[in-house]
């Protein structure tokens, strides 16, 4: 169950907060497809082949740090943006 | 085939640091936009405080997704200093690859240097001992050779032609094209180890020194060598106009300047563009070798010109092309660029070098061009496939210093087919000039954007043809 009390002194308070909501909904939902357009246009090339040993090494584990940081990023924006909406639609049926 | 450019200075042979350099911009654009994302998130978190969803009396919902903002604002901090960090490595790691590679580059010239002249010196030696034995089993050659009947003699020609051919492979390797640049920088050193000269004075004298001694006096000492005998012997030139076109474009880029270099028989196109109010400009585009025959004929764009230019002398397709020039108007004062493909870049090269023109570009294609002493200040850009032997042949870029946009056509497996150099075809460079406008490199960029005239509106381009021949 999502929905929490509601009392009649919290009603403003709570259209406020909806207004917010909305808000970052809508700034959340921009900004993951601004992420999504980055990770596609810049990730971290693979350099295989390109130069020695030592240094490929040290290379590959960074990128592939850094793409897992990125997919991770990706994750949270989006767990972000559901949790969001399930907010909204749960204040909706509440009134 | 590869689409992979390594664009640098002289120095680079080995890394292709390129696709560091190109690997390193991504990174650092990267961590711009998820520096940026990073700030509007923190923009946007700060819009539903802690105290809102209290008084608001929040579903857990609500809480969740300030947890998982949170999260993602934790994950993009990491991921923009990774990015950062990577980047910056990156940049460091092409900036030392290319200093081993500039480092290797001279350690390789000095010690061929050094091989040239010992090889000269025990040339010497052994040549005045072997003389009489060489004399004799040459001469005998010579004459078994000489009175041999036609069919037998075409048949050890075609033999002989056959064995190339076969071993054409050989022609198109990339190490094979390294030897022939070191030996060709050699070559003076052979010359003067030959003479006994001290190594030292040799050292000083030569390209790892004061650049006095070099490939250009090799060349000219062959020429005088064999010029009494006919061979590489230069005569006059006439050029004569043979078209003219008006209403054409001015050449925008890497591609279509090597698109608009002659193939069909003329050697010279000089566009001249007009624009209202100003100075006319000049666009010269120099056509390749067209006769590889030692014993000059009527054609002008022949090795006695490749060797002659080599030299530095006044070979017949430079004086052609610089009288091509006049014709066409072009004085001191007009800016020039000069494209040039195979000979037509050596040309260009030695054109852009004379000091006798305002030369606003230089972009050469596959030519052996390395030993011209081209102004630093002249926007050049220099492009050769690792597999062509004819650039090689002009040696190291030891007293200038073009964009050298090296690319690798056959990873080691050149094409089968009658073609002796496929590496040198112009087809293929036209195709990696392609590759030049495509790639988004700043060295590259900024030389485009020197050697491009800005564009005016009513701006007319008048191209003009022109055909040397030697007599």
């Amino acid at each position: 169950m999502d929905q929490v009390g509601v009392s009649g002194a919290g009603r403003d308070a709570r259209a406020g907060l909806r207004d917010a909501l909305v808000r970052q909904e809508e700034g959340l939902a921009a900004l993951a497809c601004r992420f999504e357009q980055a990770r596609a246009t810049s990730s971290p090339p693979r350099l295989r082949g390109d130069w020695h040993g030592v240094a490929e090494r040290f290379y590959a584990e960074a990128a592939e740090g850094l793409r897992r940081d990125l997919q991770l990023a990706a994750e949270h924006l989006e767990a972000a943006l559901f949790d969001t909406r399930r907010a909204l639609a749960t204040l909706a049926q509440g009134g | 085939m590869s689409d992979d450019l390594a664009i640098g200075g002289p120095g680079a042979v080995s890394v292709v640091t390129t696709k560091l350099e190109d690997a390193s911009r991504h990174l650092a654009r990267l961590s711009g936009d998820l520096g940026a994302l990073r700030w509007q998130l923190a923009c946007l978190d700060r819009d539903v405080t802690a105290a809102a969803l209290r008084t608001g009396e929040a579903p857990f919902s609500a809480f969740a997704a300030e947890r998982a903002i949170d999260d993602t604002e934790a994950s993009l901090a990491r991921c923009v200093e990774t990015s950062e960090h990577l980047s910056r490595s990156l940049a460091e790691a092409a900036g030392r690859y290319t200093f081993a590679d500039t480092v290797t580059a001279r350690m390789a010239q000095c010690l061929a240097a050094l091989f040239g002249y010992d090889l000269g010196f025990l040339f010497s030696v052994f040549a005045v001992l072997a003389l009489p034995g060489v004399s004799v089993v040459g001469g005998a050659l010579a004459l078994r050779l000489a009175t041999m009947p036609e069919d037998r003699r075409r048949s050890f020609f075609d033999g002989l032609s056959g064995w190339v051919t076969a071993h054409r492979a050989l022609l198109s390797d990339p190490h094979v094209v390294e030897l022939v640049r070191l030996t060709a920088v050699s070559t003076d050193d052979f010359g003067e180890g030959a003479l006994h000269v001290p190594f030292g004075l040799s050292h000083l004298l030569g390209d790892e020194g004061l650049g006095i001694l070099g490939l250009d006096t090799a060349a000219a000492t062959v020429a005088g060598l064999a010029s009494p005998f006919g061979v590489l012997k230069e005569t006059p030139v006439t050029v004569r106009q043979v078209g003219v076109t008006r209403g054409g474009t001015v050449a925008a880029d890497f591609e279509d300047r090597a698109r608009r270099i002659p193939t069909d028989g003329d050697q010279v196109r000089i566009d001249r563009i007009s624009t209202p109010g100003e100075a006319d400009r000049f666009e010269v585009f120099l056509a390749g070798t067209s006769d590889f025959s030692l014993t000059p004929g009527r054609e002008a764009w022949d090795m006695t010109s490749n060797v002659s230019a080599i030299a530095g002398t006044d070979a017949g397709s430079y004086r052609a092309a610089q009288h091509a020039m006049a014709l066409a108007g072009v004085t001191s004062a007009s800016a020039v660029v000069f494209t040039g493909y195979s000979q037509g870049g050596l040309i260009a090269a030695r054109l852009a070098a004379s000091g006798n023109y305002h030369t606003a570009g230089l972009y050469t294609l596959g030519g052996p061009a390395g030993q011209v002493p081209v102004p630093g200040g002249v926007p050049y850009v220099a492009v050769e496939h690792s597999e062509d032997l004819v650039p090689a042949t002009g040696g190291t870029f030891a007293s200038s210093d073009p964009v050298l946009v090296r690319r690798s056509l056959f990873g080691g497996h050149p094409p089968a087919g009658p073609v002796l150099f496929p590496a040198h075809e112009l087809s293929r460079y036209r195709q990696t000039a392609r590759l030049l406008d495509a790639s988004d490199n700043p060295r590259l960029t900024e030389a485009l954007r020197a050697i491009n005239p800005p564009t005016v509106v009513g701006t007319t381009v008048t191209s003009t043809f022109y055909r040397a021949r030697r007599g």
